[in-house]
Parts: C-alpha cells; sequence; structure tokens
C-alpha cells in the first residue's frame, strides 16, 4: 500500500448537499471535514485520465473497484513530511472544563459500559448496554475541545484510557480543526463589466494553514500547513501533480509519500488478545445497513464471535453526494460518525482474535463492499477488559 | 414486570437542531421553535393523569395544543406503573400531535408534492429518549433524580438510528442538505419564478424537503409571526406616524402593477426586498424609480434603518439550582416558578415590541426592534432575578441564586437565520465566560464590516450604554472620538506607558473635543464621566470605544423612534 498527499493550494469546499446554484444570496458551505467519497472520487477520476488528460468513461467499472483508505489529517513541515497524523477524537471521552477557570486547559474522563441502577430502565436496544463516566461526571463537554487528537495521544487512550486527574493543556492533546474562511463574490455583467445589482454569493471553505499556537503578533513563518493523507494499492496508476478536489473546482497537489498509516502497536494487540475485548474506533465515517451499528464485521469475521456490548454514537451525519457512473445524484444516507466507539466482545482463538485485528486495523468495515471500497469506516482498535460497573452516582 | 409501581421518568425530545438551528427564514425558526414545543406539551399532557405528576413542565399549565405556552423538549414525572408502557403512550401522543400538524398543513398547498415521501421523512423527524428509575422513597427523591439525570446522558451517548430510505435523482433540501426534495414542479415547469415562490413558499431556487413544507406552510394555532424585516422596520414606522399607513396602501399598489406576490406591512418600506419579488431586471429597475418617488412625494428622506436585535438568554448554574432542590415538592416549586417567569416575560418583550420565538423555562429566544432591545434585557432581567430570589444554591464564594445572562446580536434583516442565531450563539457563551456571568454580551455585525463585540457585567453595561447613546443623541460627543480612543489603544498597547498616562492621554482626547462639532467644549460633568469610566479597572480603552461605536449606530434607531436613551 502507499500513501498518498493531498495539498491544498487553495481552500478546499467540501459540500454539504445543499444546493449552490446562481440565485442571488446562495451560499457554498464546506462540511468541517471531507467525506472519503470526496477523495476516492478525486483519486479515481485522476486515475482514470488518459495521457491526453481525458477521462475515459469506459474505465469506471474498473475504476469504482480502486480500494482507498482515508482520508487522514496530517501535519506537514517545510520538505513537505508528515510529522504528526491525526485522527477524530474518540466518542468514549468526555472532554470537560477543569474547575481552575483556564479555556485553554480541559480534563478527560472515560465513557465506558455500566450496569444502570436495578430495575432502572430505558428505551436503549436491550442487547446493548449503556455507557457513561463512572463516577457520574455532571459537568457538560468542553466546548473547545480538540476534535482531532494527535496520533501519540490516541494510542496511549486506546491502550488505556485514563480519566486526567490534573488538567491538561487542549493544545497538548491535538487540535480544533481546519479554519474555515468565507468569502463573498459577485456576478459580473459581460457587457459592462461591472457587477451585477444584488447578485452576491457566498463560499466558506477549509484553510488548510494556521497558526501552530496563539502567538501574538502573527507571524508567516509560525504558520501551520496541513493535507489529507490517503493510502491506496500498491499498484495503482496514478501520477503526482496539479489536481482539483471537492467544490468551486479548488486546486490541490499530489504527492507521494514515504510515510506509512500508524501500524497497531504490539501492546494494543497483545492486551485484546489477551482479554477478548476490544474497542473499535472509527477513524472516517462509516455505513450500516442497520443504521449505527455494524453487520457485516461482526457477521464475516470466521472462528470469532463478535458481540458489539456497547457504542457511543453521536447523532448520524448524512451523505449524498453525485453518482458519476449514472449521471444523478445519489440518495440521502445516515452515516455512523467519525469517532464514534465500538465495544466488542471476542468469542475465539487467540489466532482467530489476531486475525481479526489485522483484517480490522486500517482497514474499512462499512457493510456494504463499495462502501468499503470508497473508504467508509476505517477502524483503529483499542482495548477494553470487558468488565461492565455499576453505576456510581454521587449526590 | 417492576413490583414497586413508583418511578420517575425522563423523556427527552428532538432532534433540536432539525427544528431550530436549520432555519433560513424567520419563519422557519418560528415554526420549529413552535413545534417542538407542540410536541413536548402533548407528551407531558399523556402525564397529567392521576397516578402520574408531573415535574416538568409544572403541572397546572395549559397543555392544549396550540396554547401561548412554550414547553421545553424535556419531560419530568413520577410515574406509577409499566415505565415502558407509560413511555411508550407518552410517544404515541408526541407522533399523533406531529401527524395532526402534518395533515393539517398539508391540505393548503398550491403546489404539487410528493406526498409519500414528505410523510416518510416528517414521520422519520422525530427523536425520543426515555429513562425510568425506580422512586421507591418519596423522602430519596435527590438521589432518584440524580440517577435518572445520569441515566438520560448515558442513554444520549448512543444515538440510535435506522438507515436511511433516501431516492436517487433528487435535488437535496436547502436547509438541511439531506432530505431529498418533494417539489414535484420548479420555477421552469411552472413557467415563472413567482409562480413557483407562491406554490412552494419558496425562494427562488430554493429546494425543500417535507420537513421544509411544514415550516413554511404550517399554521402555528392561527398566529402570524412579524418576519425580521417587520421588527427593523418598527422604529420607521414610530417616525411615519400617520404617513405611515398611506405610504403602505401607495406601495403596496405599486407592487400590484408588477406582482401578484404581497409581503408584510414592515417589508413594504423596503424597497430591496420588494424587488426580489419581480424577476425582469427591467421591471426591478421601473420599480426601484416609481418606489423612490413614492417617497419624495410623501416628503419623505430617509429610509428605513435594516437592522433588528435578537436576543437569545437563559439562566445562570440552574442545574446548580435544580440539584439543590432535595424534595420533589421543591423541584415542582421551582419548576412552577420558571413558568411564571416565562409569562411575565412574554409580556414584557410584548411590551418593549418584541416577537418571542421561545420563552420557555429560563430560555429566551426573541426578535426586538433596536431602540427597545436594552430596556428589555433589562427588564428580563429584574424580573428573572426577582423570581429566582427563593431559590439558592452553595459555591465557594457563598450562597447565591440563579441569574440571567444574555446574548443581544444586532443584525441586518437579510441575514440568513442560521448565521443570526450562531452569532447569537456566541454572544451568549462570551457573556457566560464572564466570572460570576450575570453578564450581557452585545455583538453588533453589519454588513460590509467586522463584528464589534462588547461584554460585561449586565449592571455594567446597561448602566453605561444608555449614557453613551444619550451622548450620541445629543452630539455631545462623536463616533470619531470613538475610534481616536480605539487607535490610541492600538497605538499604546503592550508598551510600558504607566497606566495612568494612558487613562490621561485618552482624557486628552476627551478634553479637545467640542460639542456636536460646534464651540462649547464637551460639559464638565461629560468630562468627569469620562474618567471614571478610563479608570475603571473592569474596563479597557478598547471595550469602551466599540460600545461607543455601538452606541452611535443604536442612536441612529433611538432617534427615528424618538426616544430617549435615558428616559
Amino acid at each position: 500500500m502507499t500513501v498518498w498527499l493531498i495539498q491544498p493550494r487553495d481552500p478546499l469546499i467540501f459540500r454539504d448537499g445543499k444546493p449552490f446554484n446562481a440565485t442571488p444570496g446562495a451560499r457554498a458551505q464546506s462540511l468541517p471535514f471531507p467525506y472519503p467519497s470526496t477523495l476516492a472520487g478525486g483519486l479515481r477520476t485522476r486515475a482514470g485520465r488518459d495521457e491526453n488528460d481525458r477521462f475515459d468513461s469506459a474505465q469506471i467499472s474498473h475504476l469504482l473497484q480502486m480500494y482507498l483508505r482515508g482520508p487522514l489529517l496530517v501535519a506537514l513541515d517545510d520538505q513537505d513530511e508528515i510529522t504528526a497524523w491525526y485522527f477524530p477524537a474518540p466518542a468514549d471521552c468526555l472532554f470537560v472544563k477543569p474547575a481552575v477557570d483556564d479555556e485553554k486547559q480541559g480534563q478527560r474522563y472515560w465513557v465506558r459500559p455500566i450496569m444502570p441502577p436495578e430495575r432502572a430502565q430505558t428505551n436503549l436496544e436491550p442487547k446493548l448496554q449503556l455507557i457513561s463516566t463512572n463516577p457520574v461526571i455532571k459537568q457538560k463537554r468542553h466546548k473547545e475541545a480538540p476534535h482531532f487528537w494527535n496520533w501519540e495521544v490516541l494510542q496511549a487512550w486506546l491502550l488505556h484510557p485514563v480519566n486526567d486527574q490534573t488538567p491538561v493543556a487542549l493544545e497538548s492533546i491535538g487540535i480544533s480543526g481546519l479554519t474555515s474562511e468565507s468569502r463573498v463574490h459577485v456576478r459580473i455583467d459581460g457587457e459592462t463589466g461591472t457587477a451585477e445589482e444584488g447578485f452576491l454569493f457566498q463560499t466558506s471553505s477549509l484553510e488548510f494553514q494556521r497558526l501552530a499556537n496563539e502567538e501574538k503578533p502573527k507571524r508567516l513563518n509560525a504558520v501551520q500547513r496541513y493535507a489529507l493523507a490517503i493510502k491506496v494499492e500498491e499498484d495503482t496508476d496514478l501520477d503526482a501533480g496539479i489536481d482539483f478536489l471537492g467544490g468551486e473546482r479548488r486546486v490541490v497537489n499530489w504527492t507521494l509519500s514515504k510515510a506509512t498509516f500508524p501500524n497497531c502497536p504490539d501492546e494494543i494487540r497483545k492486551t485484546i488478545i489477551a482479554q477478548k475485548h476490544c474497542r473499535l474506533l472509527l477513524a472516517t465515517p462509516a455505513i450500516f445497513e442497520q443504521g449505527y451499528l455494524p453487520q457485516w464485521v461482526c457477521e464475516n469475521t470466521s472462528g470469532l464471535t463478535i458481540t458489539v456490548i456497547a457504542a457511543a454514537v453521536s447523532r448520524y451525519e448524512g451523505i449524498s453526494g453525485w453518482d458519476a457512473k449514472k449521471g444523478t445524484q445519489k440518495p440521502s444516507r445516515r452515516l455512523a460518525p467519525a469517532g464514534s466507539v465500538y465495544y466488542l466482545s471476542l468469542a475465539g482463538s487467540e489466532t482467530a482474535i489476531n486475525q481479526f485485528i489485522d483484517s480490522v486495523w486500517m482497514h474499512t468495515l462499512s457493510d456494504a463492499e463499495q462502501d468499503r471500497l470508497d473508504g467508509f469506516g476505517l477502524a483503529l482498535l483499542g482495548t477494553w477488559d470487558g468488565t461492565i460497573e455499576p453505576l456510581e452516582v454521587n449526590v | 414486570m417492576d413490583n414497586n409501581p413508583r418511578h420517575l421518568l425522563l423523556c427527552a425530545i428532538g432532534p433540536v437542531q432539525d427544528f431550530i438551528a436549520t432555519a433560513r427564514t424567520s419563519r422557519d425558526l418560528e415554526f420549529g421553535s413552535w413545534l417542538l414545543s407542540e410536541l413536548s406539551k402533548a407528551g407531558a399532557k399523556v402525564l397529567l393523569t392521576t397516578p402520574q405528576q408531573l415535574i416538568f413542565p409544572a403541572p397546572g399549565q395549559n397543555l392544549e395544543s396550540g396554547s401561548e405556552l412554550n414547553v421545553a423538549n424535556k419531560i419530568i414525572a413520577v410515574i406509577e406503573g409499566d415505565s415502558a408502557t407509560i413511555a411508550a403512550s407518552v410517544q404515541q401522543a408526541i407522533k399523533q400531535r406531529l401527524m395532526h400538524i402534518y395533515r393539517e398543513t398539508y391540505g393548503k398547498f398550491n403546489g404539487r408534492v410528493d406526498r409519500e415521501l414528505a410523510e416518510q421523512q416528517v414521520l422519520n423527524l422525530l427523536e425520543f429518549y426515555w429513562v425510568s428509575v425506580p422512586y421507591p422513597d418519596i423522602q430519596d427523591y435527590k438521589l432518584a433524580r440524580a440517577q435518572a439525570e445520569a441515566l438520560l446522558a448515558a442513554r444520549k451517548n448512543s444515538r440510535d438510528f435506522e438507515q436511511n430510505e433516501g431516492r436517487e435523482g433528487l435535488p437535496k433540501s436547502s436547509l438541511d442538505g439531506f432530505r431529498e426534495s418533494v417539489l414535484l414542479d420548479t420555477a421552469k415547469s411552472l413557467g415563472s419564478e413567482s409562480v413557483f415562490c407562491d406554490a412552494y413558499h419558496a425562494d427562488a431556487g430554493e429546494v425543500l424537503s417535507g420537513v421544509d413544507l411544514l415550516k413554511r406552510w404550517g399554521q402555528m394555532g392561527g398566529r402570524n409571526f412579524p418576519s425580521t424585516t417587520d421588527i427593523a422596520a418598527m422604529s420607521f414606522q414610530i417616525m411615519l406616524g400617520e404617513k405611515a399607513k398611506e405610504l403602505q396602501t401607495q406601495i403596496k399598489a405599486l407592487l400590484k402593477a408588477y406582482t401578484e406576490r404581497g409581503e408584510t406591512e414592515g417589508t413594504l418600506f423596503y424597497c430591496e426586498r420588494l424587488v426580489q419579488l419581480i424577476s425582469d431586471q427591467e421591471k426591478r429597475k421601473e420599480f426601484r424609480e416609481q418606489f423612490a418617488r413614492i417617497f419624495k412625494e410623501a416628503g419623505v428622506y430617509q429610509r428605513p434603518n435594516p437592522y433588528y436585535a435578537l436576543l437569545l438568554a437563559d439562566g445562570d448554574n440552574m442545574g446548580k439550582a435544580i440539584d439543590a432542590q432535595t424534595t420533589l415538592a421543591e423541584h415542582q416549586r421551582l419548576s412552577r416558578k420558571l413558568s411564571e417567569f416565562a409569562a411575565e416575560a412574554r409580556s414584557v418583550i410584548t411590551k418593549h415590541g418584541g416577537v418571542p420565538i421561545y420563552v420557555g423555562g429560563d430560555d429566551v429566544l426573541t426578535y426586538l426592534p433596536l431602540h427597545t432591545a436594552l430596556d428589555c434585557f433589562k427588564a428580563l432581567d429584574q424580573a428573572f432575578t426577582n423570581t429566582m430570589q427563593g431559590f439558592t444554591y452553595s459555591e465557594e464564594a457563598g450562597v447565591h441564586s440563579p441569574t440571567l445572562s444574555g446574548g443581544l446580536v444586532f443584525v441586518h434583516h437579510l441575514m440568513p437565520l442560521s448565521d443570526v442565531l450562531n452569532t447569537a450563539r456566541r454572544a451568549e457563551k462570551q457573556a457566560k465566560k464572564i466570572k460570576g456571568k450575570h453578564s450581557l454580551a452585545i455583538i453588533s455585525s453589519k454588513r460590509g464590516g467586522v463584528d464589534r463585540v462588547v461584554k460585561a457585567k449586565a449592571s455594567a453595561l446597561l448602566a453605561r450604554m444608555p449614557v453613551l447613546i444619550e451622548y450620541m443623541q445629543h452630539k455631545q460627543i462623536s463616533v470619531g472620538t470613538a475610534y481616536e480612543l480605539l487607535q490610541l489603544h492600538q497605538q499604546l498597547q503592550g508598551g510600558e506607558l504607566p497606566v495612568e498616562a494612558f487613562d490621561r492621554e485618552a482624557l486628552r482626547i476627551i478634553l479637545r473635543k467640542r460639542e456636536g462639532g460646534g464651540g462649547k467644549d464637551i460639559s464638565k460633568e461629560i468630562q468627569e464621566q469620562f474618567w471614571v469610566w478610563f479608570v475603571d479597572p473592569d474596563l479597557t480603552l478598547e471595550e469602551l470605544a466599540q460600545e461607543m461605536i455601538i452606541a452611535g449606530e443604536l442612536a441612529g434607531a433611538y432617534d427615528m423612534a424618538k426616544k430617549e436613551a435615558q428616559a
């Protein structure tokens, strides 16, 4: 597998499905991060061009088989080498403001399966356990909590999620995300060369540069550049170079990277095998036929009985997009968001669990094959000892 | 089946995002807010009959459909019987109310709609979470409530949903970008943009789903909600006095000559709103000329202020106050008091010419004209403090009662509602960051300019702003002075000048000024007032300058409405 970097030259727009047409006042707003299908479309379009840079439609069926993993957000140095990998914040972490009144700090608490008080009931599916901080933390989520965690911090969380005993600096965990930049556009009258009255349009796009920290005064050499990283098969026929990505034909540069996606740390592997339980984290959103619970991965792992014990899943996100093969809008579907965490029990031999880890780590797990090929449901694994503690509520 | 019959039941209804945050027009926002409240009332009504005991919303209020009462999307009750059965009946009542509103609305369309898809979208709209915990000993309310709240938070950590049955080949909603369009006609197929807009109550180029159509056509219990343009027009209408009606009649007649579409009374004063109803560019030009002629012949040379205010406020530390109520009776009393506040708040808002969008519990969301916004917040703040004074909670610094904090935004009447709401939330967040809360943040969001933000303790800001507005109204100080003070701050900040030297330099700027740009010195009283502000350790020069600039913007609205700031 090879890793490609997509470095934006312009701020990028990843459309949210709302129509954007030549009606005065129309707005094109970007999603905060691209869905895998946008990158899959960009990858396949690029790979499907002939030597004259014309797209060969006869290749579509073949191109749809290209397997993409990602995108992941990465930080770059001046030589365009990856200095940091970022992953969506895990949904099994409650990040709160500390008692100390400092916006730039926070405290993390692990959200885990719990046993509710006797004879308590909810309308959650009976087969699933509720999840909560334990003892219960009543504080609300920190509004400035990083949306992207750096790999070192996430790795530690996947291995051993512990509540922070003292506040931690937000910037030590990760970054809030990419900056949104708004622009107002006009429509030019072809005859007069002037702007037509009332024809204003607005686009908001993602800037892949931000200050490394909130220094004042702001300096250009303190800017940190970011890019998208995807992983494709070794034999993918792709050239480096300039191309367009996302809405409004914004320009990006494709380059081959020597980096590799993070591997499953040995300690996480050994612990999962020993404990016969794990957490499964979505690094990209997933599409499941039954909505919020995975099915294919549970039913298609030989030698292993996989049961979803609990699920940390935020409200669904919606996706549709354009079907280039059919030339029409795709139907809307619901995504389990990136960052969702599933608590699994793994009944089987150590060998089978080991194979499961290999088949899941940095692979895609959506239920439908095309969705997996498109990059939906990229997964990581973390440890969980399988215990379900009684809920502790302090009054 | 549980042998102990008594439980504490908590229900949460959503999705708030779909109901409120995806609004494009004021109607979308108003209807979404109204619908969520109606559904909550329908669910709560099920729990009115003995042996169930409603806690929140407080019992004894009018939970009938279409009543003026606004109810939050959370229901708390003590129940006897099987929790699952009772919760199911609450959910069923909510669904029935939703479908009733849907059927009532869908009989009214002018245009053709994919009804099957629309009904599927509306049916799939609801989210409903419930938890129940045993409540065997009536003395143990605090524990039962703490357990129930913890379980509801836990329940919401696992947001279950089914996969969507979407349809290919259809554009997506302009409001949420997810649901497919149910409109079977376009402007092209209907032959004209205005026919399309009339048929669906859509803007030109807009795509609407079944849920969106509900927002555009839903009747809201027969109530009429003014638009943001109507609110912005209020001060202009006051200025016009008796001339207002005559002007409106002439403009309506002019409009009729160009389009069948009508507009609200306040909107008639805004030429740029009206021209959007006319598709032909040449005819738009003609209309503009005729519109200007009407004003000229009436001797009206001013134009309406295009800005209005949106206030988003809620109680501070309400969670702590609720936790401090250890018995069921105390919690019910708090719940009733919040209802009393909400009723009084509606009256306060209406008295100030505002339009409540949502007023329930400790939450207030309302439009206000610029010239009454500050007074209204002051009155709401007073009402809330008075209502809550009987409820206390302990913190390190002592014993407190809940207070009100708010975000007040001054925005253009054409600014998309989703942006207005985001700005209001930003303002409220700024207010809540101030130590001790009980604060107000104001964001003035002008077109073609950066947002101006001021924030301070409510008492301080509400004391300063009317004084500054009066200075501006009487031309005793100018906005230009504010910019000079801002420049001084930018030039000297971060330097080594002692604080007093900084203050003296600022005072020197004031002393150089002449009232109204004429020959008269700034009065000693005003000089002394500025000195007090300059040396105030809780007020920076930059903040004061920004307050002055905003005061200058408000002074125009006050003048138009013939209102004195410190009356």
